[in-house]
């Protein structure tokens, strides 16, 4: 875990429960100043309290919460200094996008002109220049949450913490205002720690991801890590799909078998032995290769071809034994896909490449 | 981990949280205050009832004094039995009218709907008097009216009297409940019936009688409790059949018995706290059925159907109308019904008691004192309630004191004060402890306090519902910018909720200028009240006057119902401006 002196944001063992129930489990990281931190996981993980802990709207049974050096862990959310956007924006339904930026700021500044300043300011900055006057219940969806976003950044944060933020917005609305988000933040070099249940937000936007599971932090990595070298069969079905396979391993010859399959495996990990889970993720499985007689070739048969746009999604069957067969997804390039003719009842060979199947101990999926 | 935890020493730790104590002490004040105005004297009425008029402890012994009292002991049956014939007629015709207004495609449904509620605004004694002069000796369908076709004596006074009057006063409240219940429907559910190839009737069944079981089942007990502890209607047209409200009101009154009284409180109190748990239970479980993304139903055209409920619509508003008609004509009559001129002669109120105008102005203003410290406290106290975070144990608390009043009849609370603010101190332990509160006694203060308490418990709903629909996180982001709680109470949550608050007000006042029965035991010479002067110029036999005086009561409620609309509006235009997309 990086928990360095340099970290600007950091948790130490924080532990929240809710009468039994145990939200956080002396959950640990560390943010570097104007990093992009994504919580991620299934719901009900603790992603949320996480969050809620960060900002002092959650107080922790253990562990403290340290920002910029400084102990805040019996502070009020009022004197963290931490700007917050919720899933439901939150704006004041009854007051302008303008009155609702500047809720914060009249207390904090003397002048009107002052205030008026800074609220310009932030508006150009979330791109409502012209749709101050306008009620939230006037602006759509993706102009409320920029209005949020202004609120929150109106006392000038040290940390912006954003509890789904786009999760309420049309697809491409979503995909327009990541982007936005991530520039703002960069630009301002502004500490940001958002939660999302959205793998594809959080491969995109984070600088890390902190990946959860029943209140425990399972993953803390940066998106190439946690997709491409997953700590754990969880994050790796959690995080994109992933085919698995029991079997045993040995680990002096790094070949995994089941079956009639054995398989060779040159991709890093712990040191493994007996009883194992072999995994490979669909666009890794090598589809159509002819007459090719090297390492983990199988022959499968296959059972559906689902077309999926960009891509088509192949239901294989791998041949365990006499009739035994283990499922196998792969996906294929549409281009590829067509050139092969792929149809279903058809027998191909697949190639597994053995620098991309990974070894985990068993563990329920 | 206690040396990892501490981050700050306690002392600091006080001084940084200083709107969460506020808001704790708000909420711990909120409680206190209804546990002195509601649970304190309950316990003063319940004490009262274990003791001898000497004050002396003698256990059951005047409960078994009362229940070997015939002329007692029968008032509970005949209590039950009117109540219950109440709850069966009223729900029948509430129904009715409610599917008409919701379910069907009937022409002016606002219309109907004011007509049907006009009876809420009305002082039970006045739909006993206008009873009287339609069914009385010399009434108006008994007569014939005035001779001209053969005349009906249904035998008034009694049982019928006050189920028909029962009836018109729980009649509006059942048809608002129901209509709340059918209007939260899944459109689906009537489409996949109709798919399913079931008939209209077995729909109906099926579909439509288990969707409503919550509202029936809160439908009943809700008029059955109102009619259960209503005192007007039967102190007007109760004759000699006795029920357990009147049976306080005359041991009180009548016989100075305040401990038979205080037996007979606790004797009403026990099927109403019933009936209260009962309806509670039902409105969560009604809560529950409703999901957040039905569709909402719209009836179809249907010529019998809508005929029908056409039909109906005007045959129970011609009946309201008819009353309300009546009772205005004969306080306009100057001697009924022989001198059938028409004027004002009954709107002087000379040479009668109960105080005239000055009791008229008197409700009118413990109406509006009552409208306002209890908008202002049942909405603080709801957004206490509803908006802080933790103390649990404090907010179920408080919310359960909050629905207590609904419980409670407003003779058992008018009793209660009697004994609890008229009691010049109390011995706890061998210590003497002056009543503080002893000064009230007598005073407007204690009659605004007793509507305030006695109306509390649904003014806390509706203020409740309106804050429930305000998002969780305004507190949370108003802290997080360092604006204090109150501040965003003041600029958010009141402004939103303000159609709300608005209705709270006008449900306080219009029950406050109707209500007898808490205040009948609390009225003194210097606070006469219209609703009282109805009470005691009926007794007194002056009946054309005290149907002037519920006339007037009753014009008052409609008048600033009307200022209500019109605020309202005006409020919606410009306050609310931010709903109009």
């Amino acid at each position: 875990m990086s928990t360095g002196q340099e970290d600007y944001l950091r948790v130490e063992g924080v532990t929240k429960r809710f009468g039994a129930f145990t939200a956080l489990d002396a959950v640990s990281f560390g943010a570097a100043k104007g990093a992009f931190i994504s919580i991620l996981g299934p719901s009900g993980c603790g992603k949320t309290t996480l969050l809620r802990a960060v900002a002092g709207l959650e107080r922790q049974d253990e562990g403290r919460v340290l920002i910029a050096g400084q102990d805040v862990s019996q502070l009020p959310v009022s004197k963290r200094h931490v700007g917050i956007v919720f899933q439901s924006y939150a704006l004041f339904p009854n007051l302008t996008a303008r009155a609702n930026v500047a809720y914060g700021l009249s207390k904090n500044m003397k002048s009107r002109r002052g205030v008026n300043k800074r609220v310009d300011e932030l508006l150009n900055l979330v791109g409502l220049k012209n749709l101050g006057d306008k009620y939230p219940g006037q602006l759509s969806g993706g102009q409320q949450q920029r209005v949020a976003l202004a609120r929150a950044m109106a006392l000038s944060p040290n940390l912006l913490l954003l509890d789904e933020p786009l999760s309420a917005l049309d697809a491409q609305v979503r995909v327009m205002l990541r982007t936005e988000i991530r520039d703002m933040t960069r630009r301002l070099g502004l500490t940001t720690i958002m939660v999302t249940h959205d793998q594809e937000e959080a491969l995109t936007m984070a600088d890390r991801i902190l990946v959860m599971k029943d209140g425990k932090l399972v993953q803390n990595g940066s998106p190439w890590e946690v997709y491409d070298e997953p700590k754990t069969p969880f994050v790796a079905s959690f995080i994109g799909s992933m085919n698995f396979l029991r079997g045993s391993f040995n680990d002096a010859t790094r070949i995994f078998s089941k079956g009639l399959v054995r398989m060779e495996v040159a991709s890093e990990s712990a040191s493994l032995q007996g009883s194992v889970l072999a995994a490979i993720r669909p666009e890794d499985v090598l589809v159509g290769v002819n007459g090719e007689q090297g390492r983990n070739v199988f022959e499968v048969g296959v059972r559906l071809v689902e077309y999926r746009g960009p891509v088509y999604r192949l239901a294989l069957d791998l041949p365990l034994g006499q009739s035994e067969t283990a499922p196998l997804i792969a996906e294929v390039p549409a281009e590829k896909a067509r050139r092969l003719r792929l149809g279903a009842q058809e027998r191909v060979k697949v190639i597994l490449p053995p620098e991309r199947v990974r070894i985990f101990a068993e563990e329920a999926v | 981990m206690a040396e990892v935890t501490g981050g700050l020493p306690a002392s600091r730790l006080a001084r940084v949280d200083v709107e969460g104590w506020l808001k704790r002490c708000l909420l711990l004040l909120a409680s206190a205050w209804l546990a002195v105005v509601v649970i304190l004297p309950l316990l003063q009425l319940l004490s009262k009832s274990l003791l001898d008029n000497q004050g002396n402890f003698v256990g059951l012994l005047n409960y078994a004094e009362y229940f070997s009292t015939p002329a007692l002991r029968n008032s509970i049956g005949n209590s039950l039995y009117v109540s219950v014939a109440t709850t069966i007629v009223s729900v029948l015709l509430g129904f009715g009218f409610a599917y008409a207004l919701t379910r069907t495609n009937l022409p002016g449904k606002g219309v109907f709907r004011s007509i049907a509620m006009a009876p809420i605004f009305t002082p039970t004694l006045l739909n006993g008097i206008g009873l009287i002069y339609l069914f009385g000796r010399k009434g108006l369908i008994t007569r014939g009216f005035f001779g001209a076709i053969p005349g009906v004596d249904i035998g008034l006074y009694g049982s019928t009297g006050i189920i028909i009057s029962e009836v018109l006063f729980t009649f509006p409240q059942a048809m608002m409940i129901l209509s709340v219940a059918l209007r939260m429907t899944d459109a689906r559910l009537y489409e996949a019936s109709e798919s399913l190839g079931a008939s209209r009737i077995r729909t109906f069944f099926a579909v439509t009688l288990p969707g409503v079981k919550y509202g029936l089942i809160s439908a009943v007990f809700v008029c059955f409790i109102l009619a259960f502890t209503d005192f007007g209607a039967p102190q007007v047209v109760g004759g000699n059949y006795n029920i357990l409200a009147t049976d306080i009101y005359k041991q009180v009154i009548g016989q100075q018995n305040f401990v038979m009284g205080a037996v007979v409180s606790v004797v009403l109190l026990i099927p109403t706290a019933l009936a209260f748990i009962v309806d509670r239970i039902a409105q969560r479980r009604q809560v529950a059925l409703i999901q957040a993304r039905s569709v909402p139903l719209v009836p179809k055209r249907d010529a019998v159907l809508d005929g029908a409920a056409l039909g109906y619509c005007v045959f129970i508003s011609l009946l309201i109308l008819g009353f309300f008609a009546t009772a205005v004509f004969a306080s306009l009559v100057k001697v009924w019904p022989y001198t059938l001129d028409l004027g004002l002669w009954h709107y002087s109120f000379k040479g009668t008691g109960g105080g005239g105008y000055q009791a008229l102005c008197n409700s009118i203003r413990m109406a509006l004192y009552s409208a306002v410290f209890g908008t202002a406290l049942t909405f603080g106290a709801a957004y206490l309630i509803e908006k802080s975070r933790g103390q649990n144990v404090l907010r179920q608390a408080s919310y359960f004191l909050s629905l207590l009043p609904l419980a409670l009849p407003g003779l058992v609370i008018g009793l209660a004060y009697i004994f609890f603010f008229n009691a010049p101190g109390w011995d706890v332990l061998g210590v003497r402890i002056p009543n503080p509160l002893n000064w009230m006694y007598g005073t407007m203060a204690i009659l605004v306090l007793s509507n305030v308490v006695h109306f509390y418990s649904v003014s806390f709903l509706t203020a409740t519902t309106a804050l429930k629909q305000l998002d969780r996180e305004f507190e949370t982001v108003s802290e997080s910018l360092g604006v204090p709680f109150y501040v965003t109470f003041f600029r958010v949550t009141v402004p939103v909720c303000l159609p709300a608050i608005l209705e709270v007000a006008m449900y306080y006042f219009a029950n406050s200028m109707a209500t007898v029965s808490a205040v009948i035991f609390l009225y003194s010479a210097d606070t006469p009240l219209a609703s009282v002067a109805i009470a005691n110029m009926d007794d007194a036999g002056d009946i054309a006057p005290a149907c002037a005086m519920g006339v007037l009561v009753v014009l008052i409620n409609v008048l600033v119902r009307m200022l209500y609309s019109l605020l309202t509006r005006g409020v919606k235009r410009r306050s609310q401006r931010w709903t109009i997309r």
